[in-house]
């Protein structure tokens, strides 16, 4: 028998057991992995809830692809083993390189891919921004909602079971937006702004009623519109105070998110100005954005405000 | 919860000594693991360690042995085409029992997934985020499926 003259590879139990998990990798999966610049790969899933009937599942997370996570127990014992030369035996024969097992996975986790829709996780994570009611003309959240402890998107993406890519469409989706004022006060304390200035600001423009200190913070298109045009007007007034109507409108419309920019509108700014033909000056009167007449309109709010105009803005208030 | 990345391994990963692998060249991964797959399950004596220490010329030694493996057709002069030798495996538990079994081609690869060890020793804050690697990748297994059957001691 071939087995009496094969001595064998001496195979033993490490006392020290390790702990790994197996994962089954699809092709595609597998060919990311190894690639060049290898795919990042998550594991997440909702957050536990007291109240929630249905259990949370772990899902794996590339970039663009989400796969449920599935645990296959098996009857057979699965042993992961690697080359020892410590197999324990005193035998001579035994002394050759030999193998023994580290560990033995009870589960193997096998990937299913799915598409969830992230929207009904972010609605859950993400508080209603209420449109200001018509009427008054005052744009203001009816109420501050209360319960909503996650901030930032990403603290919110992590608690969506979804890829990065659902969580952004289905971000897209609801219309979600958000502005982190750390964002905003590292790009404005890069620029040389002092942080004052920024908090001062969002004083001046936030909503009625919401808390301006935090990492979170919104801006009230029905303050921000008007505060702007009068602003661009006030600057120009030292060289240059007359300008075509054209002119100035085209800076104050630039100078807002493309959102925003249907707002423009020389009514909003009443009191601000004086007209003479094509031309357009400052009045000389004090900058004072509550007097501007503010904007109705249901939409106000909705659009996200983007960051990226505050440059200009700051640029204009430094003048 | 927040999300868990999960890493592949680098490739030279100092956490693993490398002692001689014994196994076929195909079933050699650069980690040195393998996957060994039966059905039912290896009894083992209770680990005392009182006892074994006793026993043990080297202290550091912490396996016990269960038996042997063989895989009596393989030879590494053989061509690699030669898949022959993947049918028959042996594995000898203890002195009277023999278990036969095949190398089989896993339907996927399979990841094989740890903690990621902290570069600064064991010092673990308790709040860390946790992270996963991929130690390796296996593509083959050993596997025995039959009862063992019993074999003599001569």
């Amino acid at each position: 028998m071939a087995s009496q003259d094969d001595p064998g590879i001496p195979f033993g139990f490490r006392h020290n057991q390790e702990s790994f998990r197996l994962l089954e990798l699809s092709p595609a999966l597998l060919a990311a992995l190894e690639s060049e610049n290898p795919l990042t790969i998550t594991i997440k899933s909702a957050p536990v809830t007291s109240s929630a009937s249905t259990p949370s599942h772990a899902v794996l997370c590339t970039t663009d692809e989400t796969f449920q996570l599935r645990q296959v127990h098996s009857s057979n014992s699965v042993f992961l083993i690697r080359p020892s030369q410590h197999n324990g035996s005193t035998e001579e024969v035994y002394q050759s390189p030999g193998l023994c097992t580290i560990a033995s996975p009870k589960v193997t986790l096998e990937l299913h891919r799915v598409a969830i829709s992230s929207v009904s996780h972010l609605k859950k994570l993400i508080p209603i921004f209420h449109a200001p009611e018509d009427g008054d003309g005052d744009s203001e959240m009816t109420s501050w909602p209360t319960g909503f402890e996650k901030q930032s998107r990403i603290e919110i993406f992590a608690d969506v079971p979804t890829c990065e890519e659902e969580c952004r469409r289905g971000w897209t989706e609801i219309v979600a937006f958000e502005l982190d004022v750390e964002d905003l006060w590292q790009t404005i304390e890069y620029d040389g702004y002092p942080r004052p200035l920024v908090d001062a600001l969002l004083a001046t423009l936030a909503p009625e009623g919401q808390p301006t200190q935090g990492k979170w913070a919104s801006v009230d298109k029905s303050k921000c519109v008007p505060w702007l045009g009068a602003l661009i007007l006030e600057a120009q007034q030292g060289a240059n105070p007359e300008r075509f109507v054209s002119d100035f409108l085209k800076e104050w419309t630039d100078s807002l998110p493309e959102a925003w920019r249907a707002s423009v509108s020389l009514d909003c700014i009443t009191g601000h100005y004086v007209l003479s033909g094509s031309t357009i000056r400052f009045n000389g009167g004090g900058m004072d954005a509550t007097s501007a007449t503010p904007l109705s309109g249901a939409n106000a709010n909705k659009a996200p405000p983007s960051s990226r105009r505050w440059h200009e803005k700051f640029r204009n208030a430094k003048k | 919860m927040p999300s868990v990345p999960i890493h592949l391994a680098t490739k030279h990963e100092g956490s693993f000594t490398r002692p001689a692998n014994p196994l076929p060249q195909l079933l050699q991964t650069p980690s040195g693991l393998a996957l060994l797959e039966l059905q039912g399950t290896i009894n083992l004596p209770p680990v005392d360690p009182m006892d074994t220490s006793a026993e043990l010329p080297d202290a550091s030694s912490q396996d016990t042995p269960i038996g042997r493996l063989v895989f009596p057709e393989y030879s590494p002069v053989n061509p690699p085409e030669n898949t022959a030798w993947m049918k028959r495996v042996y594995l000898y538990v203890g002195r009277h029992q023999r278990l036969t079994g095949e190398i089989k081609k896993l339907p996927n690869p399979t990841a094989v997934i740890r903690r990621k060890e902290c570069t600064q020793g064991k010092a673990k804050a308790p709040e860390e985020v946790e992270e996963l690697e991929i130690v390796e990748i296996v593509r083959w297994k050993i596997l025995f499926s039959q009862r063992p059957e019993p074999v003599g001691t001569e």
